[in-house]
């Protein structure tokens, strides 16, 4: 272990350190449960370490504790309120720590709103800083919780660097640029900044590309094997979204499989693939025979989902037409669901440059007309890199299909999601938040935008990415600051 | 030659990350100057699809830079807006469609002069989802108008916004104040040390950048 610690380069460990410090600025940034759903990620933790179970969605509120946190903290005044400020006054600042002095239940009633659904791993995890800070008021509590989000968010920052190493092996210099692009990436720390099982679920994924990549290009091993159904199982247990991808590891662990035994012989579809799928799919099984058995949807938001998706008393053309809207400009042949919207534009890309807080913080209109330079310049560069190395894409087609087949899985799993709400509400999952999973491929285009300058001018490229995410990071902090503090 | 390209280029970006944050932040952030007295109460109109409003009897401070709207949406369609002295269209400003939330803030040119008795008017263009026009109910007398005149329920909510008069450097301190309430730990200090490490967090950055990159 300590020698697979130390082959690590300097450059990774420092890219995780700078994630760490990020997603801790955010935490200090983001006032306490101004982030989607994080009172309902607190009540889970909470229920989990005073009420010793799991929440039901049928069940009642928050503790009292937390009730009145949110009521002095001025919760829904400023929530989905981009004109609502938190407390700024002495004077509200002693009422609240009067009301948290006080012998306040911290026992709720059963619910987490919603989630409720999620599988427990993150929450119990974060059940530990919960304790540690279990004889300070409720916000210490969730500042400690918030930093254990922000030791995920370096984890996927080391991950990602890891990723781009299997990636780009003859690239050194470009791993720094995707790693450093990973790392800085103001919505990994505005997410790993809260309490919230996406900054799990990011961490997760970008092992799993890590350790697919490494099989990819080293071999698989039987441990490879093992460490990918270990993953897959961890990543079920963390959140319900991480169904998406599952398709797509699967598919890899079967081409890796089937590689390996060309040349070890067909005993490693027993050997690796078979321990590997079983571990990889024991959470979901469990989990669903357990909801089988307590009558809820065998597999919550994924079942639902993925249920309309393959016949669930909708049409399956119009939810993947509606799905192919939810990301991409309309088709000639298709009904129109999005009205006049370029969801890719105005949803996706707009969100991906700035949205925080409760969805409610954003950049003035200009931002993101000028953000499409960068973006598009970087795309370019991408594509020219991709044209660049397209002999060793050639002989790398099994590793890309495996990461195009996560992808879609995840994009197709968000949007039949999304397709349920639909049309009372068009675009209810059209959060970036939700594709942050894929970021590891993130830290891919922007390596490759790099190294399409080559050796002389890939570096200086390398460098105007890094500065151009340093300066998104620095300006989306000061938006936030200006939306709650000014 | 090649680690001299990488400082020279790690020395622009930044400078121009610093020429951009102080050009920001000796600007001035937008306030309220006015707001009209109806109170975002509840829903007084929903529509799905392209909508008009007008309401009258408002009030245009001068040197107002933008006005918000409390219109609610997940995907607020395109809005334009207008205001009205008599049949006079004074001042004009838009805003694409995408933007979400329960106000939406439109910019238009600002006047010298403060306006009495002007008439605000939006058109909603055709968006993905409905739009909730949030204010409170009143009589048909002195409710805001559809597009051809009729009375809507009630009196949608208004906020005039200009450029404050101190710059963000100027109020840094109240911000600072303001970041160490409601939080733990809880002091202005949180600010300073915010401030530290983001500096940290760019030098440790800028490091990394040279050592490999070079």
């Amino acid at each position: 272990m300590r020698r697979a610690f130390a082959r690590i380069p300097t450059a990774a460990w420092v890219c995780a350190a700078l994630a760490f410090v990020n997603a801790a600025c955010w935490s200090l940034i983001t006032p306490p449960f101004q982030s989607p759903d994080e009172p309902d990620h607190f009540a889970y933790v909470q229920l989990l370490a005073e009420n010793h179970r799991l929440p039901s969605q049928s069940l009642g509120g928050y503790s009292q504790e937390e009730t009145l946190a949110l009521t002095d903290l001025r919760n829904s005044q400023v929530r989905f309120r981009p004109e609502g400020r938190p407390i700024s006054s002495v004077a509200q600042q002693h009422a609240l720590q009067r009301d948290l002095a006080r012998p306040l239940s911290r026992k709720g009633s059963g619910g987490a709103g919603l989630a409720s659904t999620e599988p427990p791993l993150y929450y119990a995890l974060e059940t530990i800083p919960y304790a540690l800070a279990s004889s300070g008021s409720i916000l210490d509590q969730l500042e400690l919780m918030r930093l254990l989000s922000a030791v995920m968010g370096a984890l996927t920052a080391l991950f990602a660097f890891l990723f781009l190493r299997e990636l780009l092996p003859g690239a050194r210099w470009a791993w720094t640029v995707g790693g450093l692009g990973v790392a800085l990436f103001p919505l990994l720390g505005f997410v790993s900044g809260v309490v919230n099982p996406d900054a799990m679920l990011f961490a997760v994924s970008t092992a799993l590309f890590y350790c697919l990549a490494r099989a990819f290009h080293r071999g698989l091993t039987r441990r490879s094997a093992i460490a990918i159904g270990v993953l897959m199982a961890v990543g079920f247990l963390t959140k319900l979204n991480f169904a998406g991808l599952a398709p797509g590891a699967t598919l890899g662990l079967i081409l890796l499989t089937r590689r390996e035994a060309r040349t070890v012989g067909r005993a490693v579809y027993y050997r690796y693939l078979a321990p590997a799928l079983l571990i990889a799919f024991s959470p979901g099984i469990l989990y669903g025979l357990v909801n089988l058995f307590s009558n809820h949807s065998t597999f919550g938001i994924a079942s639902s989902g993925l249920g309309s998706l393959f016949g669930g008393g909708h049409s399956s053309s119009s939810e993947l037409s509606y799905i192919w809207q939810f990301y991409l400009p309309r088709l000639p042949w298709m009904h129109s669901d999005f009205g006049g919207i370029f969801t890719t534009r105005q949803l996706w890309f707009k969100y991906l440059v700035g949205l925080y807080g409760w969805s409610d913080t954003v950049f003035a209109g200009w931002v993101y007309n000028v953000a499409l330079i960068p973006a598009g310049l970087i795309a370019t560069l991408c594509v020219l890199g991709l044209v660049k190395g397209r002999a060793a894409l050639r002989s790398r087609l099994e590793e890309l299909a495996t990461y195009a087949t996560m992808a879609v899985g995840l994009l197709v799993l968000v949007g039949s999601a999304a397709y349920l709400e639909f049309p009372a509400k068009p675009a209810s999952f059209a959060e970036p938040r939700y594709i942050l999973p894929l970021i590891a491929l993130w830290g891919g285009v922007l390596a490759l935008a790099a190294r399409a300058g080559g050796r002389r001018w890939g570096p200086v490229i390398g460098v105007a990415i890094v500065v151009l995410v340093l300066a998104h990071d620095l300006f989306s902090q000061l938006q936030v600051i200006s939306r709650y503090y000014s | 030659m090649q680690m001299k390209r990488v400082v020279v280029a790690l020395a622009v970006g930044l400078a121009l990350v610093a020429v951009a944050l102080g050009v920001t932040l000796s600007r001035s952030p937008l306030v309220v100057v006015r707001a009209n007295p109806t109170l975002a109460n509840g829903v007084i109109a929903t529509t799905y699809s392209a909508a008009e409003a007008c309401q009258g009897g408002e009030t245009l401070p001068a040197g107002t830079s933008a006005i918000r709207l409390t219109l609610a949406s997940d995907i607020g369609p395109r809005v334009g807006l207008r205001v009205l002295s008599g049949a006079r269209v004074v001042t004009i400003g838009a805003v694409g469609d995408g933007w979400t939330g329960g106000s939406v803030t439109v910019p238009v040119r600002p006047l010298a002069h403060t306006l009495a008795n002007v008439r605000i008017c939006f058109k909603l263009g055709r968006g993905a989802e409905s739009v909730e026009i949030v204010g409170v109910q009143t009589s048909p007398r002195v409710a805001a108008k559809g597009s051809e005149g009729e009375a809507l329920p009630g009196r949608f909510k208004i906020e005039y916004m200009r450029a404050g008069p101190s710059s963000w450097w100027s109020i840094a301190k109240t911000v600072a104040r303001h970041m160490g309430l409601g939080h733990a730990p809880s002091g202005t200090w949180i600010a300073l040390l915010l401030l530290a490490l983001m500096g940290a967090l760019v030098a440790t950055a800028s490091w990394l950048t040279v050592r490999e990159l070079r």
